[in-house]
């Protein structure tokens, strides 16, 4: 999520079933995705470049992989925007299944089309509700990473305790979650959100990319207790390109401790998460 | 001879009452079906089934049997549902979601399932009224305008009800016990009035 440079022209717009999408180039040929005219944009990709993370909170992403104990071998992204994060993640990990699951089909249309996005013969799309899809998922995962939450709505349905539990099933021994949850400023959703996580995975992890409202939390099954300076030490040995990535000191600069709260817990019952967004 | 405000009073809970359960319906749904599209197209299409339905039906049955008992029975049916569907909608829902019947045939057989008994019985509810109404007054067009208008009121503030404060502050389950006990005591009211009438008469 940022703002839009001045200079970046439209070059494609449609409505879609679920959104406004908008397509915008600058002059140097970046791209960028936006699901909303006034809005902030959901990706930023340079086209033919999956090396370029463009954007902060898709660099912090990558923190998540300094928790996992191997390579993993089956990766599941609810929510793909334009693609960049899946797009970086194979360029680490070369033989990992990746199943791709979008609810918007001109989501993944648009990707390919204006983003260069070209899921290869290990990825799977999969046109489909993200809590539909995990609840008849016949895999469990070594990293599932969640991106279907945006400035403009939080789909309720895949905040709850109900829906992280489901997802920790999901999830292999060694297994790591991780979510990205933007939040201009704390507010008390958010912190509900925390408090969700804990209470489903035990210990939480935060890193905040730098100058932005973009979380990305990470959990682990089993929970996992580690220090700031033993994972910027496990950051290093994430096979990253080289030069592309400073892992270690993203980990190091961005991990965030944990604010203790006293929200409610979200469940598929109670979970305002449109008025708790503004409180 | 019973005063209107009564069935005014009726008219607007009843109108609140449906569209509130309309938006909880979404609540209900979500989790097993996920935000699609398809979710929200079956909900209110399955609703304008069932008021549809009851209207017609309504219509029919006042001009046959018009009396407060039956008003009573006609919202006591879908009281009962509602205050009964916290403990049976989510094992109901998930029978429907291992079906697996597509994104769309999904949400609409759970919509189906659990949204047209109810909505049928309450869309009965207005022209039932009508009937009890216009016994007792002349100007039937501006009796049944004004019933229209005070039930549509209702359901206003039965969605900014729901929506803004409801889920907010209670959640889903707690939202339709509140409803469908509200609804019942409407429906002891019916059978109040009709106690009344006979009384005066």
């Amino acid at each position: 999520m940022a703002t839009q440079p001045a200079a970046a022209k439209i070059i494609y717009e449609t409505d879609s079933l679920y959104h406004h999408i908008v397509v915008r180039e600058d002059d140097q040929g970046k791209r960028f995705l936006a699901f909303n005219r006034a809005r902030g944009d959901q990706s930023a990709v340079v086209p033919g470049h999956p090396e370029i993370l463009t954007f902060a909170y898709t660099k912090t992403a990558m923190a998540a992989l300094s928790f996992l104990e191997r390579e993993p071998e089956r990766m599941l992204f609810i929510g793909v925007g334009a693609g960049s994060i899946p797009a970086y993640m194979r360029l680490i990990y070369p033989h990992a299944v990746m199943d791709l699951v979008e609810i918007d089909p001109d989501v993944i249309r648009v990707a390919k089309e204006y983003f260069e996005f070209r899921p290869d013969a290990l990825m799977r799309e999969i046109i489909k509700d993200g809590r539909v899809f995990l609840r008849t998922a016949p895999y469990s995962y070594d990293f599932i990473f969640l991106d279907a939450y945006n400035d403009a709505s939080v789909p309720f349905h895949l905040t709850t305790q109900e829906f992280l539990s489901l997802a920790r099933e999901k999830l292999n021994p060694g297994g790591v979650l991780a979510s990205n949850v933007w939040s201009a400023s704390i507010n008390r959703y958010f912190n509900a959100q925390i408090n969700t996580y804990q209470e489903v995975f035990g210990l939480l992890y935060l890193f905040q990319a730098k100058n932005t409202g973009n979380y990305i939390f990470v959990v682990t099954k089993p929970e996992k207790n580690i220090s700031r300076s033993q994972l910027a030490g496990k950051a290093k040995a994430v096979p990253v390109p080289s030069g592309t990535l400073d892992l270690t000191g993203i980990v190091k600069s961005e991990f965030t401790p944990v604010p203790r709260t006293g929200e409610p817990i979200l469940s598929d019952d109670f979970a305002p998460v449109d008025v708790l967004r503004y409180q | 001879m019973i005063s209107k405000s009564p069935l005014y009073f009726l008219s607007f809970f009843c109108g609140a009452f449906i569209m509130g359960f309309e938006l909880l319906g979404s609540r209900m749904l979500t989790p097993y079906f996920g935000s699609s599209i398809y979710v929200w197209g079956s909900l209110i299409s399955v609703f304008m089934l069932g008021l549809a339905g009851g209207y017609f039906l309504g219509g029919l049955w006042a001009d046959r049997h018009n009396t407060f008992n039956g008003l009573s029975l006609i919202i006591f049916i879908p009281a009962l549902f509602i205050t009964l569907s916290p403990w049976f909608y989510r094992p109901l829902l998930d029978v429907i979601f291992e079906w697996d019947l597509g994104p769309q045939a999904g949400p609409l057989s759970a919509c189906l399932v659990l949204f047209t008994l109810p909505s049928l019985f309450l869309g009965m509810v207005s022209p039932y009224l009508v009937q009890l109404l216009v016994k007792q007054v002349r100007h039937v067009g501006r009796e049944a305008g004004t019933l229209y208008a005070v039930s549509t009121c209702g359901s206003i503030l039965g969605t900014l009800g729901t929506s803004f404060y409801l889920l907010a502050n209670v959640g889903t389950r707690m939202s339709l016990l509140f409803m469908g006990i509200s609804l019942l005591v409407l429906s002891l009211l019916a059978f109040a009035l009709g106690r009344k009438a006979a009384f005066i008469s």
